[in-house]
This record gives structure tokens, C-alpha cells and sequence, in this order.
């Protein structure tokens, strides 16, 4: 297998991009998808800001071959909106909290989290603790990711749930 | 605070943030410039050798490569990585020696950069760089400023004897320091170093360059300061270039804290678009920076302490030998200022402080955030508790007896200290933190596996260095016709938020609407000559410049205003109307209003009139280093077996002036002070001393604190304006960083009653020292930068 | 030392013959989960000509773990399948505690148990607990099916017992006795020396007589001091038949630590490193006993086998 046209199904459509083995997810999806919302900042799958979901589950794009993901459903921070274009409650949760400085780790931060809270819509502080525990900030202190990551998840529980 | 302000003060979205959490805000490695190519740097694996000979033809014949360049393609000018030279006045100079080229003539340590490669793409770019053969002739090394400045030790530059890179005495020294020790009831001796803390900003350095149809050099950069970095490029390096040739874009950066206020991969970047005749990206890794050009300087600290059986401190010495790795950039900048905040911090009439800078075959060192304050309160707050012990007073109580009050001198001598809130920061803080029942008194012994102490640490730090940097700032700003406005600043935003509170000050001083506030900055092209962030100077002197623009725009929509009253029935002068918020309305009348649109849009579209769109701009100059001060109290667990050390509780107060937007003002001081926890106990950057080579060369081996290392935290924020601020606000980007290693280390020694003299405050340091009573360094331990016991 | 990899051909066979035949030359490199071959690649310690994927291949998938019949984990299996298996974090805890403290947690996601210990990395967690465990790997070749205990797996610094174009199929470890447990720690340390290591980790399991509370069987591995996790015979056989007590771990963690080889010339960082690698013997051995005294969970004596 060498170059070949690869198909990728990212943030629900299906894209394609001329592709060699040797080619990292991260590089494909930022500079031939276009997606650079996605960061690469140590590559070797210690700080998670190129975090991206793999049929819902968080993973290091920097470590993935790219040809390895195609047939996988890709999700990267450009997907978490819905498709009328509304921020996710994570992210508006992030913005009400100013748990983004200089922003470079969240999208790793969003994706991880955004992970658990598909998993478990009730987290304890702890579980949101662990859940970003891969993913490094070197701005914030934490404080305001983890309350942001707390209140989406009541957002998203409260919404859901039947008045009576 | 209860003022009728209509924004500051206010929890307000920063603008910037949306495209953050969106994946759009669009940093350098994001952009992409048509026919850009893809520049990788080649590095020396030795620490020190000669270079024999190049031989780059094998990789310039392989197919997409472009260009190919060593030290004989690059400007024969020296300069320094440091920026800061173009801010200083030319007879303080002498601490930005220019000293290396773009590629070097000969390899000074273990990552110096030797070539560099342009080609089509990324994987022809670094396979070429493998095909560049060097021949080295290896040199002795020396890897320590001490062992450096021996005589015969190899010499790391030509032009530097004894490998001494600066030397001076501070410049405010005063009375006689050994007499009052002679005096004194009790003197105390302390000697520390910290480590070389990694700024560990997220986006490894990156630049693309390229000349433009109108043959003008463009450059895009995550630089700190682009207007210095402008100068300092075309003054320095590219001396045919005029710095109005140049267009420097610093758009959104991700992590500075000081590293980008040096020049990092521009050069090379320029170098190869040149060459080469097209745009060039040049990126690096993560490996690549921990070998590199940036990192907190490590100084070498003896400080003696003096006292009377009162309290009062009657002398402070502070000698520093600082290792400015093989490059001097902003390594005697920041020992001068660790000085001028240590020294300067107790009211205090001996005081003599002396620094050396040495060359070492080690990374370049430079400035980071705290800027030497963080690197002497780790040694000096430790020598403040000893003498404290000595004489049998509470730590709190010793401190609180010895700071400046207001209208005695600042830390900065020329200036009178306008504004202090650091008693109320002790007092308040202490009295969070309970202080009263967690602190035992000196002496309390503790037994057990772990073990619990306590410990504080004060500061003071500038917002802004007026007198001593080009400290002047110019905004401008437009308002639209549909009221909303365009206001162009200069500073940059790595994430501190400084675009929210800039947009919250000109909308409050306007009168216009934060909301349709639209904030421009990082465009020399656009922008007005600045410094640059740094130096926690961003919402005093920018803010000021702010206010003035904005003031001159409300002037301008009061007397514009006049006559849309008049076609109201109502007549007014310029200075009963009052703008707010957007609205404009008669003070002695609130009822009587319309909204800003109107007299922005008529203002504009006025035909058969003379129309002008509201406009102004307005400067600032800042002449003094207006203080902000912060009072810190740590919690610690030891665990006695292991050494290990952890952080249960950690309370600060911080003398902010006013807070323009305390949830701004909070995440600084929360994110300062984890990478003072960081900069406390994990981050160690270590250098193998047989080799010169960094051995924590990722982030498994040089560990940040993650969310899980964060402890019960309480930040407080102790208002009062003060009369220089905008709106009263003081700087605050700097000083979370400071306390922390400090009121650890004070806090570990109450735990164990043994000092760690060095950082980060690693199970080994603490093993040890329990082990040895902390007095003795180990047979076999090395002297190698950051790597003390 | 990159940002990118350079190039490499990829294939990716659907049986195991097929892989083999692939893989048979020099340079070739099997890769399942990818995250050290990957990250090799990029920083120039791993240069292969060509890459075998195992992802295609049926029948490497298999996973089952049941705490009387043993933990039975297929080449392909995520680290993650174990992280979240129940039996796993009751009965194996010492592997649970490997895996659950990964950092960043991601690379559970993304990498393979069989993986991991393939990679014979000197600083990695999960092949300690599992020497602690008895682990035993199943290695298949051209000429068939051979099992390898882990103690012979690792033969030097990066080097394992495979011969290519063999593939490590499956890992299995017997079922733990009824009155046994097991347990992992690891302390960060500081890289100080080139060959230094920037962690040390242990691992225990334990058996009990629990009418007398004595040791009746016991495992003791230091890991991330050689290349390789060391199983302690001498700190076994001293706390074996001892009285399950905080003095018979200190005991055998003295032992264990004077039986061990420096790894610099240096003095002080070994001081230390005995120093935690004592603490870690003894608190792995008191952790894995006291969970063996309290182990009995009604629901292990279901009949029914899972998978």
C-alpha cells in the first residue's frame, strides 16, 4: 500500500485526501482536510491537545497512521457543533467560563471531555478530573475546565430531562 | 467594587474566545501562504566542536528541495535572540550582548542550529536534512557557570574571556551591607538555585516568511512583541531591510509566558524565502524546543540577611551567577530584575547585590514569565523565614514589619511606591488560610510517614517597566456607523485575555458598547509602535493609551450629539450629555436619550455637510513600575519514605488595583500559580553532565502538573484603585508564577525542618536531604544547571 | 528526530500466513496499536522498511477473563477492553492498576495489552504487573504455536524472545488462587543520567493461608530499574511461609532491593532508587495481602463462563 486516494468519514460526511502510509491523522486532517481546529503540540501522545474521537472514543491523532483511520467515524472539534450550527454546552460552557486562554489544548480538552459526557452524562468532579487527565494546559490552572466541564454536563442532563 | 461602571469590573466573554473553543481562531502553523514551502532545521549533536565541513550537496540535488543554506548564506551580523535590546537605552545595552548568527559558525551545544532546508514539502524537507553531512571536530564542553568562569575552562565564545558573558553591580546598592550585618542581632545566610522551568508553551515555535508583490517582507510569527521584533530584525540581522519593509502578523498565539519575546525560528525563515524566492513555513517539535532556545535562566543565589532583635531588617546581600547557556539572550536581563524585586522588596537601607553571567555548552536560557522574581523569591523567601526562626517571630509577623508602606521608595529607587495593598494581601490571605492554627511555630517537631507544614511567600512586581523599558503605547480607534467600533491596540494575546479587558476599558470610556467592540491587534502594518506583552504591562500602559483614545471619542459624540438633542427640542451643551453603554442621554435628563447608531451614522453620512467618521487615538507613557503585590500561603504533605511532595491547600491574595474583569484576573492567578506548582516540584529540565544533551526530552520525562496535581485553592483578589491604572487596575499577568516554589519550600521545611536548596523539590532532593540533614552535597551529584541537591 | 515519519510500506494482510510471508525479510515491523512503533518512527529510533498491520486478521480479537479459569487476552485486544472489565480490576488488580494509571489515559484507547509488552520498553508499567501475574505469551510462527513465560520473554535492552516473522498472538495468566491478590505502584522519579529511567514500579501477588494469615505463595517484580522488569526469587522465597505482617514485607523488600544491580555508577541516585524501590516491595506486598484477606465476592462463584 502506498499512495492511494483514502476515504475518511469525519464529523458525518465522508472526505478524501491523497494519502501515503506514512502519514500522521493529525497532519491529514490539518493540512489536506483543512480541519486545523485539531493541534499537534508535543506528537508523541503526552499532552493530548490533538486529541480527536474514533468512533466516540478519544485518541491521539499525532500517533495514528492515517491510513488506519478510514474506516473509523472521526470527530474533531469543527464536529461538536450540531448541524444547524449551535455550539455543543461544552462549548459554551468553556466560553461562559473563560476555560480557554490561549486555546491551543482546547480542542483536546473539549474532545476528551465531550467523550465522557456521551458516557456518563452525570460525572463526578472526579470523573471529569480523570477524564482530561491526559490533556495539558499550560494556561488555566485547570480551575475553569473542570467547573465548565461540571456545568455542561447539568446543562445537558437538566435538558433532558422530562419536567413534571 | 460598587462603582456605576457599566463594564469594568464585569465578568464579560472575552472576544477571542469563541473562535478558540469553535477550532477557528487561526494560529501560525494554521495558515497556509500560496506556494508556501516547508523549512526543517538541521541541529548539532555536539556540545561543543568545530565545524570541519559542510557537504549539502546531496540534499539540494534531491528532487523538491529549494533551497539549501549554512552559516556562509546567512547575514554576518551577530545578534541576540532577545528582543528587549531595541526597549533598553543604548547605555543598558551591554546585558543583550549580539552574539551568534542565524546558523552558527561553530556548535555551541547540543541542539545549535547548523542548516537549514526549504523544500516542496515536509518529508522532502527532513529527508533532505539527513542527507546534509557534517564533519565535526569535537571540543572540550563545559556544562556549568561556576566550572565556566575556572581558569582554563574551554571557552564557549572568541570574544569572552573566562567565558563571562556580563558582570555588574546593582545599580541601586546603598549604605554599607557589612557594617550592618556587623550591627546587626542576627544575620542568616541562604544559597539556592531553581531550575530551567520550560515556558512549555503548547505551540512549539513556528514562522513563515515571504516577500510580497510589493517587496515587502512578510513575516507570521507567535511573537510577544512584533514591533521590537521588527526593529530588532532588520537593526540586527537583516541590515539591508528597513524595519517599514517589514510586515510582522502575530496572530493568535498559543502559550507565550515570555518565550516569545525572543526571536526564534524568523530568521532562518527569512533566510530561506530569500534563497529560495518563495513563502517558507519553518516549523519545529517538541523535542526540538526542550534542546533549544528558550527556558526560565538559572541563578545561582547567595543571599545574606540581617536583622535587629525587633524585626527590623537592617541588610540584604544577594550575589547571582546565572548560566546563560551558549547564547546570551535574556539571561541578564532577568537576574537584573530578580535583583531589583529581591533587594527591593523590604525597606531596607544596606543593600548590595551583585550579578555574574556565564557561558555554558547548555541551551540558550532566557526570560520567563515573573522575569527573575520567581528565581529570587524561591531563595530569598526561604532567607527571609530563616532569619525569621533566628529571631523567634512568626513569619507573617516579620514580613508585615518590613515592607514598604506608600510614599516611601519603590523596589525601583528613583520612584515613591504611589500605591500598596500587600499588608491587606498578608492579612487577608493569612487569615483564609488560617494561618493562626496550621502554623505551630518554629521549631514544632512532626513525626509519622507524612507530614504536614505550612509556609508563605511575598512579592512585589511591576506592572509595566516605565524608566527603565520604551514604556509608550498608542491606540486608535473608529467608530462605525452603526455605532459598533474598531479599537487597534498592540499587545498580544496569548490567551491572557488582555483583548477583553482592553475592549471592556474603551467601551466604559467611550461610552459605546462592549459588544460591538471589535478589538485589532498584531499587525505592525495596522498597529502602532508598542513593546510588545510582557512584563504584566499590558492593561496599565495599554489601558491607559485606551483610555485617552477613548475619552477623546466620547468628547467627540458629545458634541455631535448636540444637535440630535436640538431636533428633540432640547438644547444642550456638550457637557451636560453623558454617553453610556451605547446611549446617549442628558445627565440632568436620563429619560431624554437615543442610542450612538444615530450620531455615529450622521457623523459619516452627512451630505452637503462636512462629515467626519469619529475618530482618535491616544498615547500613553509610563514613567514608574506602579507595583501589584501578592501574599501567598502553601499547605504541604511529605510522605517521609518517598520524598514526595504534595500540595493540600494553596491561598493567595493579590493587590490587583482593580480588577477589569476578575474572571480574567482569576484565571491568570490560577494558571500562574500551577505553573508555580509545576515550576515547585515536577518540572525538571535535566542535562546529562557527561554529554551536555537534555535528557527530559518530552513531556514524560519533563512532567507538568495536570488537573489531577491541583490543589484546594482559593485566589482572592484585593481591590482598591490605584491612581496610575486605568480605572485603577494594576498588572497582574506575572506574579501567580512567583509565590508558589517559594511558600512550598518554606512549607516543606516547617514539615521536616530541613531546606531544599534547589528546584524543583523532587522525592529525591527531599529523600536526601532527610537523610543527610540537607548539609552535604552527595559524592557523584552533579554541578550541572538545575541539577543541584 | 521529526515532526513527520519517513516512508515506509504498509500492508495489511488478513491472515496470519500472509503477515508472516510479509514480514519474513529484514525491516519489517508488525504494528497493532502503533502508539510506541509510531512515535519511534518520529523521533528516528524505529526505522522500518515496511509496516504489517495485525488489524485485519481474524481471530485476534479474543478476550476473556474469568477468575477461575484465567484471563486469556487476543493480540488485538485494546487496553482499554481490560481497563474496563470488571474480573480484571477484582482479580487481576495488579494489571487494572498498570493500565489504570497510563498516562496520558488515551493510550488505553489506542494501544493493545500484547502490544505494550512487545514494545519491551524499559520504563513501561503493564509487563511488571503482569510478570507479578505469571503471565505467559503465545507466540505463532511458520512452524506453529509456541508458549513463552513472561520472565523469558524479554532477552535485552528493546529485544524480545520473537523470532521474526513470528507474532505474539495471545497472552494468558492462570486464574489467580482463591486466596491470592495482587498490586501495582510506580513512583516518578527524575531522568539523571542518560541511562537512567524516569520511573520505578512494582508489583506483587500474593497468596494467603487465611486460617494462620501466612504467606503461602508470592510474586515480587521491580520494574523500570533494567531493561526489563526482574522477578525477586530471593524477597519471594523470604516472605514465602512468613506471617502475612508488615515486618515480613520490609523483610523481603530489603531483600529485594540488595538483590538488585545498580543501573548508574552513581551513588545517590541509587540511594534513592533502593530507597523507593523498598517502599514500593513492601507496600505492593502489604496492598496485594490485605486485598487477599478480603477478597471473597459471592459473585465469583458463578458457574457460567463469560465470552
Amino acid at each position: 500500500m502506498t499512495k492511494q486516494i483514502a476515504t475518511f468519514k469525519v464529523n458525518g460526511r465522508t472526505r478524501e485526501a491523497i494519502v501515503e502510509p506514512h502519514m500522521l491523522l493529525v497532519d491529514v486532517l490539518r493540512d489536506h482536510l483543512g480541519l486545523t481546529g485539531t493541534k499537534r503540540a508535543c506528537a508523541s501522545g503526552n499532552c493530548g491537545a490533538c486529541t480527536v474521537l474514533a468512533d466516540g472514543i478519544p485518541i491521539c491523532s499525532c500517533l495514528t497512521l492515517a491510513v488506519r483511520a478510514q474506516d473509523r467515524e472521526l470527530t474533531t472539534v469543527e464536529g461538536l457543533v450540531d448541524s444547524q450550527g449551535n455550539l455543543h454546552p461544552l462549548q459554551k460552557a468553556f466560553i461562559t467560563h473563560c476555560a480557554s486562554q490561549c486555546g491551543y489544548c482546547t480542542a483536546g480538552m473539549l474532545m476528551s471531555a465531550s467523550a465522557l459526557l456521551n458516557a456518563d452524562p452525570r460525572p463526578t468532579e472526579e470523573d471529569v478530573k480523570r477524564s482530561i487527565s491526559g490533556n495539558l494546559c499550560r494556561c488555566t490552572g485547570y480551575v475553569k475546565i473542570v467547573e465548565a466541564i461540571l456545568d455542561a454536563a447539568n446543562e445537558m442532563t437538566d435538558a433532558k430531562e422530562i419536567p413534571a | 467594587m460598587s462603582d456605576d461602571l457599566s463594564y469594568v469590573g464585569k465578568r464579560l466573554i472575552k472576544p477571542d474566545i469563541a473562535a478558540k473553543v469553535t477550532g477557528q481562531a487561526r494560529y501560525t502553523e494554521d495558515m497556509v501562504v500560496p506556494g508556501m514551502l516547508e523549512g526543517r532545521i538541521l541541529s548539532s549533536p555536539h556540545a561543543h566542536a568545530r565545524i570541519v565541513s559542510i557537504d549539502t550537496a546531496e540534499a539540494a540535488a534531491l528532487d523538491g528541495v529549494i533551497a539549501v543554506v549554512t552559516h556562509d548564506d546567512v547575514p554576518p551580523n551577530k545578534f541576540t535572540r532577545s528582543t528587549m535590546a531595541e526597549a533598553l537605552p543604548d547605555f543598558a545595552y551591554e546585558g543583550e550582548r549580539q552574539d551568534q548568527y542565524v546558523l552558527t559558525d561553530k556548535a555551541r551545544y547540543v541542539g545549535d542550529w547548523i542548516a537549514a532546508v526549504a523544500a516542496e514539502d515536509i518529508y522532502t524537507a527532513e529527508n533532505a536534512l539527513d542527507l546534509i553531512k557534517v564533519e565535526y571536530e569535537e571540543l572540550p564542553a563545559v556544562f556549568d557557570p561556576f566550572d565556566a568562569m575556572e581558569k582554563g575552562a574551554p571557552g564557549v565564545h572568541e570574544d569572552a574571556p573566562g567565558n563571562l558573558a556580563f558582570e555588574m553591580d546593582h545599580p541601586f546598592n546603598c549604605g554599607d551591607v557589612e557594617k550592618a550585618f556587623s550591627e546587626a542581632d542576627e544575620v542568616v545566610e541562604f544559597s539556592g538555585v531553581n531550575s530551567r522551568q520550560k515556558h512549555l508553551h503548547l505551540e512549539t515555535d513556528a514562522a513563515i516568511a515571504w516577500w510580497d508583490e510589493n517587496d515587502r517582507l512578510n513575516i507570521i510569527s507567535p511573537s510577544q512583541g512584533p514591533h521590537l521584533a521588527q526593529k530588532h530584525l532588520s537593526k540586527r540581522i537583516f541590515t539591508d531591510i528597513k524595519d517599514g519593509d517589514i510586515r510582522w502578523i502575530s496572530p493568535a498565539i498559543g502559550g507565550g509566558f515570555g518565550a516569545r519575546l525572543a526571536l526564534g525560528v524568523e530568521p532562518i525563515a527569512v533566510v530561506l524565502a530569500r534563497r529560495a524566492k518563495r513563502p517558507v513555513r519553518v516549523t519545529t517539535t517538541r523535542e526540538e524546543d526542550f534542546f533549544g532556545y528558550s527556558s526560565r535562566t538559572d541563578q545561582h543565589q547567595t543571599i545574606r540577611m540581617g536583622a535587629m532583635k525587633d524585626g527590623t531588617i537592617v541588610g540584604i546581600e544577594q550575589q547571582i551567577v546565572s548560566d546563560a547557556g551558549a547564547y546570551l539572550s535574556h539571561s541578564a536581563t532577568t537576574s537584573i530584575v530578580n535583583m531589583q524585586k529581591t533587594l527591593g522588596l523590604f525597606r531596607c537601607d544596606n543593600v548590595h547585590g551583585h550579578i555574574k553571567v556565564a557561558y555554558t555548552n547548555t541551551p540558550v536560557t532566557a526570560g520567563f514569565r515573573g522575569y527573575g522574581n520567581a528565581e529570587g523569591a524561591f531563595v530569598v523567601q526561604q532567607t527571609v523565614d530563616k532569619l525569621a526562626e533566628k529571631l523567634g517571630i512568626d513569619p507573617v509577623e516579620f514580613r508585615l514589619r518590613n515592607i514598604r508602606k506608600e510614599g516611601e521608595q519603590s523596589f525601583f529607587i528613583p520612584c515613591e511606591l504611589e500605591h500598596t495593598r500587600l499588608k491587606e494581601c498578608i492579612e487577608i490571605a493569612s487569615e483564609r488560610f488560617d494561618w493562626k492554627t496550621k502554623w505551630c511555630g518554629w521549631g514544632a517537631a512532626k513525626t509519622g510517614r507524612h507530614r504536614r507544614g505550612v509556609g508563605m511567600s511575598i512579592l512585589n512586581h511591576a506592572s509595566g517597566a516605565g524608566g527603565f523599558l520604551l514604556e509608550h503605547s498608542s491606540a486608535a480607534m473608529k467608530v462605525m456607523p452603526d455605532g459598533s467600533a474598531n479599537l487597534i491596540v498592540s499587545p498580544c494575546e496569548m490567551g491572557q485575555g488582555i483583548l477583553g479587558a482592553l475592549a471592556q476599558i474603551a467601551a466604559e470610556a467611550s461610552g459605546l458598547r462592549y459588544e460591538q467592540m471589535r478589538v485589532f491587534t498584531g499587525d505592525t502594518d495596522v498597529t502602532m509602535f508598542d513593546i510588545g506583552s510582557h512584563a504584566s504591562r499590558s492593561t496599565l500602559v495599554i489601558g491607559n493609551a485606551v483610555v485617552a483614545a477613548a475619552q477623546k471619542i466620547k468628547a467627540q459624540i458629545q458634541e455631535l450629539s448636540v444637535p440630535h438633542f436640538e431636533e428633540r427640542q432640547v438644547r444642550a451643551k456638550p457637557e451636560d450629555i453623558e454617553v453610556q453603554a451605547g446611549e446617549v442621554f442628558l445627565t440632568s435628563n436620563p429619560d431624554m436619550r437615543f442610542d450612538v447608531e444615530e450620531v455615529a451614522h450622521a457623523a459619516v453620512y452627512n451630505f452637503g455637510a462636512d462629515g467626519a467618521q469619529i475618530n482618535a487615538t491616544g498615547s500613553y507613557l509610563s514613567t514608574s513600575h506602579h507595583p501589584n503585590h501578592q501574599a501567598a500561603f502553601a499547605e504541604v504533605e511529605v510522605d517521609t519514605e518517598t520524598g514526595a511532595v504534595s500540595v493540600v491547600k494553596y491561598v493567595v491574595a493579590h493587590d490587583i488595583g482593580r480588577a477589569i474583569n476578575p474572571q480574567l484576573v482569576e484565571g491568570q492567578m490560577e494558571g500562574g500559580a500551577i505553573q508555580g506548582l509545576g515550576f515547585a516540584l515536577t518540572e525538571d529540565f535535566v542535562i546529562d553532565p557527561d554529554t551536555g544533551r537534555v535528557l527530559s526530552d518530552s513531556l514524560l520525562t519533563y512532567r507538568l502538573p495536570t488537573v489531577m496535581d491541583v490543589p484546594e485553592m482559593e485566589n482572592i483578589l484585593v481591590e482598591d484603585p490605584s491612581p496610575a491604572g486605568p480605572y485603577g487596575a494594576k498588572g497582574v499577568g506575572e506574579a501567580g508564577v512567583v509565590n508558589p516554589a517559594a511558600a512550598i519550600a518554606n512549607a516543606v521545611y516547617d514539615a521536616i525542618g530541613v531546606r531544599i536548596a534547589s528546584l524543583p523539590i523532587t522525592p529525591e532532593k527531599v529523600l536526601h536531604a532527610l537523610s543527610s540533614g540537607g548539609r552535604h552535597m552527595p559524592e557523584g551529584s552533579s554541578r550541572v544547571s538545575g541539577q543541584y541537591l | 528526530m521529526g515532526r513527520v515519519l519517513q516512508p515506509f510500506e504498509y500492508f495489511e494482510p488478513t491472515t496470519l500466513d500472509e503477515a508472516q510471508k510479509l514480514a519474513a525479510g529484514n525491516g519489517a515491523q508488525y504494528i497493532a496499536g502503533g502508539c510506541e512503533l509510531v512515535l519511534g518512527m518520529r523521533r528516528g529510533t524505529a526505522r522500518p522498511q515496511r509496516v504489517v498491520s495485525l488489524s485485519r486478521i481474524a481471530g485476534l480479537d479474543g478476550f476473556s477473563c474469568h477468575p477461575k479459569i484465567g484471563l486469556d487476552v487476543g493480540a488485538q485486544v485494546l487496553l482499554r477492553v481490560l481497563a474496563n472489565d470488571i474480573w480484571v480490576a477484582k482479580r487481576w488488580a495488579a494489571l487494572h492498576e498498570a493500565i489504570d494509571q497510563l498516562h496520558p489515559p488515551h493510550i488505553a484507547n489506542m494501544g493493545t495489552l500484547v502490544g505494550n509488552l512487545c514494545c519491551a520498553t524499559p520504563y513501561y508499567d503493564i509487563p511488571t504487573a503482569l510478570m507479578a501475574l505469571r503471565a505467559e505469551l503465545t507466540l505463532t510462527g511458520p512452524k506453529g504455536e509456541r508458549q513463552v513465560a513472561i520472565e523469558d520473554f524479554y532477552t535485552g535492552p528493546g529485544a524480545t524472545a520473537v523470532t521474526a516473522p513470528e507474532v505474539v498472538t495471545k497472552l494468558t495468566t492462570p486464574p489467580p488462587d482463591a486466596n491470592a491478590a495482587s498490586a501495582f505502584r510506580k513512583i516518578y522519579r527524575t531522568r539523571r543520567r542518560h541511562d537512567d529511567l524516569h520511573k520505578i514500579n512494582a508489583a506483587a501477588y500474593v497468596t494467603l493461608d487465611t486460617e494462620s494469615d501466612v504467606v503461602t505463595d508470592a510474586t515480587v517484580v521491580i520494574g523500570s530499574w533494567d531493561f526489563k522488569p526482574v522477578r525477586i526469587a530471593a524477597a519471594e522465597s523470604a516472605v514465602t511461609g512468613a506471617p502475612a505482617t508488615t515486618e515480613s514485607y520490609v523483610k523481603a523488600a530489603s531483600i529485594a532491593v540488595d538483590a538488585m544491580e545498580p543501573l548508574t555508577d552513581v551513588a545517590w541516585i541509587e540511594d534513592v532508587r533502593a530507597q523507593h524501590a523498598r517502599v514500593l516491595v513492601r507496600d505492593v506486598l502489604e496492598q496485594a495481602a490485605s486485598r487477599a484477606r478480603s477478597k471473597y465476592d459471592p459473585a465469583e462463584d458463578l458457574d457460567t463462563i463469560e465470552g
